[in-house]
């Protein structure tokens, strides 16, 4: 049925008639903003209604890390489903965290949540069980992204795995013109004042690949080891130019040339080369640290179905076209991995999924954060 | 602002019967539960902890021992401290003679002047903000103009992303709300006042500190309030222009708390300090009749 019928439906009912049938659950809340808005009440109840997550559009709000929601890919999507979708930039997985949390996740449907992130979504009851018989893509993911732990909770779906990728060095061979191998590049007083490194307590991880002898996984550490990432952060501390909050700030502190070297995404790196900027990319010999990004849907969402509906469309062949195009990251599907040629998977670091995949020690759930949150804010704001 | 208040409390002839609670009731009320109740949620807070992702209402004094024992705080709440002490002097410095132009010396388009003043606050903070990044930044305006005019030979990348950016973007925001307040009290400082000085033999400088500053002290202390308030609870400035190591300020870390490592019961700690320090300010300003009551 289009959207101009069913509004000519609605005004034909009487204003107690479809609060009967809202609370029969014929009608939607969806319904119930369109009946408002037609008998002109919109602009009288906006903001209750707004408040309590219905909204005249089909609104689908959402807190993801910054790009996931670009043009290329949101557009069609709006187009196909007459929705509106509403994004809003988190600069570390904490943010999005606390804005869930903060709202008991009535403002945001839906969450770009990365590995470490869906744990604490989940303990505190935050999440939506998701069924993956309505994702009509699930099928077409590697075995791997179809159920993975870190969105796995009680051998129920929490997520669609839809991205991933390292978080490498980023530096500008106009400014070093030999290229760096190691993470020490960023301890380096050779760069003092040309160094910027993510503001993420979670970043202490990529410090410790640098320790000596190396943790067998970085999200793992003792007090002791992270102590000794401490010593690390505040022996960096006076060569940096800028802790820096969102991946745009990174792109911008390069092309004004505030700095020479960085830590980063991919996603960065083509957005300096959308600029024809000077930036080249570094995946250390210590290793990397990265992510693996699911769509994760709150459990109280306002739009439940069109935040599923979003996220299959994001592991279908447009969704996964355009994350690989517009955020140069690794994708989840299968058997759109399989139409790109061996060049395009070398550069997208997926010539071989799986082995590519475990090379990254990826993000996950830290039980002990409180901690690495203090030692990082001690290392870096004091 | 002071001045004006007075000036209203004199017009309105006092005792009339009722009074003004019934009017008062809406906005009394408004404060109430939309200000102060919620206020006092947040605070109580500071007394009870957090366990991984609940609140332990236990009362427990750790967070306020924390916000004064704990690297960084106690290093970030003095450098705030001094931070705001330092832009409030600035403002009161660039300020004084500007209001003091503009009250006695200006004589025609006086509004005109007037509203350029008050201009900026037209504009976002943010976009203020952002447009001192562009002047200050390594290729910034600034650089450029002390390099083809040869005061410099190499540009300078200490004035974005350090304490010296963010006092110098802090003095210029923030400059509006010192010299709004010092302007309504010098115009209303009566020019005879100044005469009968010179005429008792005062220089222009004995003048200024026995009669203009003592009669223009509820200005100074109502701007500085703001001014200094307004910096100490300040992270926009912080994250755009600072963000470098030793820049951060006490509004930041509370930001933090609340938006980034979830622990509200420390942000709420971290933000008595503050309150304390404001109210106290507020009361010492009360004392000198900065906040509206007229002595005369």
């Amino acid at each position: 049925m289009s959207n101009r019928d069913r509004t000519a439906e609605l005004m034909a009912l009487e204003p107690d008639e479809a609060t009967q049938l809202y609370r029969s659950g014929r009608f939607t809340r969806r319904d119930m903003a369109k009946f408002f808005a037609a008998i002109g009440l919109t602009s009288a109840l906006g903001p209750t209604l707004a408040r309590s997550g219905v909204s005249a559009a089909d609104d689908l709000t959402m807190i993801i890390w910054e790009g996931y929601s670009d043009e290329k890919y949101s557009l069609p999507f709006e187009e196909a489903n007459d929705a509106k979708v509403d994004a809003t930039f988190a600069g570390t997985g904490d943010e999005m965290f606390a804005a869930m949390q903060g709202s008991g996740g009535s403002t945001y449907d839906m969450v770009s949540a990365s590995s470490d992130l869906p744990r604490r979504l989940y303990d505190a009851d935050l999440l939506m069980e998701i069924d993956p018989a309505k994702l009509t893509n699930y099928n077409d993911l590697y075995p791997q992204f179809q159920k993975p732990p870190y969105i796995t909770f009680e051998d129920k779906l929490y997520g669609v795995n839809f991205a991933w990728g390292p978080t490498i060095m980023l530096y500008d061979p106009e400014q070093i013109t030999t290229a760096p191998t190691s993470w020490k590049a960023m301890l380096d007083e050779a760069n003092t004042g040309k160094i910027a490194t993510w503001n993420y307590p979670l970043q202490i991880a990529q410090y410790a690949l640098l320790l000596d002898p190396k943790p067998e996984n970085p999200f793992e550490l003792t007090d002791e080891q992270l102590a000794q990432v401490k010593d690390l952060l505040i022996q960096q501390r006076p060569l940096v130019r800028k802790y820096w909050d969102l991946g745009g700030e990174v792109a911008e502190l390069f092309m004004a040339k505030e700095i020479a070297i960085a830590d980063g995404w991919p996603y960065i790196t083509q957005q300096i080369m959308a600029e024809s900027g000077s930036i080249a990319e570094v995946s250390p010999e210590e290793g990397v640290t990265g992510w693996s990004d699911s769509w994760c849907i709150s459990k109280n969402a306002a739009n439940p179905e069109l935040a599923l509906k979003w996220a299959d469309w994001m592991i279908g062949p447009e969704g996964q076209a355009g994350i690989m195009e517009v955020m140069n990251y690794s994708i989840t599907n299968k058997k759109v991995i399989e139409t790109l040629d061996e060049a395009r998977r070398a550069a997208l670091r997926m010539t071989n999924v799986e082995e590519d995949y475990a090379r990254i020690h990826m993000w996950q759930f830290i039980p002990a954060y409180d901690k690495w949150v203090q030692v990082w804010q001690e290392a870096t704001a004091s | 602002m002071a001045a004006i208040a007075a000036k209203d409390e004199q017009a309105a002839p006092s005792g009339r019967k009722g009074g003004p609670l019934p009017l008062l009731a809406l906005p009394l009320g408004w404060m109430l539960v939309f200000y102060l109740i919620p206020l006092a949620l947040l605070l109580v807070h500071a007394f009870w902890s957090v366990d991984y992702l609940t609140i332990d209402r236990t009362f427990t004094l750790e967070n306020i021992k924390a916000v004064f024992t704990v690297a960084p705080y106690p290093a970030v709440l003095i450098r705030t401290l001094l931070m705001a002490a330092a832009v409030t002097l600035t403002d009161i410095a660039i300020a004084f003679p500007i209001s003091w132009w503009l009250a006695k010396k200006v004589t025609s388009h006086r509004e005109l002047l007037l509203m350029l003043v008050v201009f900026p606050l037209w504009s976002s903070y943010l976009v203020r903000a952002f447009a001192w990044k562009t002047i200050l930044g390594t290729n910034g305006i600034l650089n450029s103009f002390l390099q083809t005019t040869g005061i410099t030979s190499e540009p300078i990348s200490a004035f974005l992303y350090s304490k010296t950016g963010m006092y110098i973007t802090f003095c210029h925001v923030w400059l509006p709300f010192m010299i709004l307040p010092l302007y309504t009290i010098l115009d209303r400082l009566p020019d005879t006042l100044l005469e009968a000085s010179g005429d008792l033999g005062g220089n222009g400088w004995k003048t200024f500190l026995r009669v203009i500053l003592p009669l223009s002290l509820p200005g100074l202390l109502a701007g500085s309030v703001s001014v200094f308030s307004l910096t100490m609870g300040d992270y926009i400035t912080p994250s755009l222009i600072g963000g470098s190591p030793g820049t951060e300020l006490i509004g930041g870390i509370v930001a933090d708390q609340f938006g980034v490592a979830n622990n509200w019961p420390l942000g709420a700690a971290l933000i008595l300090p503050i309150l304390a320090i404001v109210i106290g300010l507020l009361l010492v300003a009360n004392r000198f009749g900065a906040l509206g009551r007229d002595e005369r």
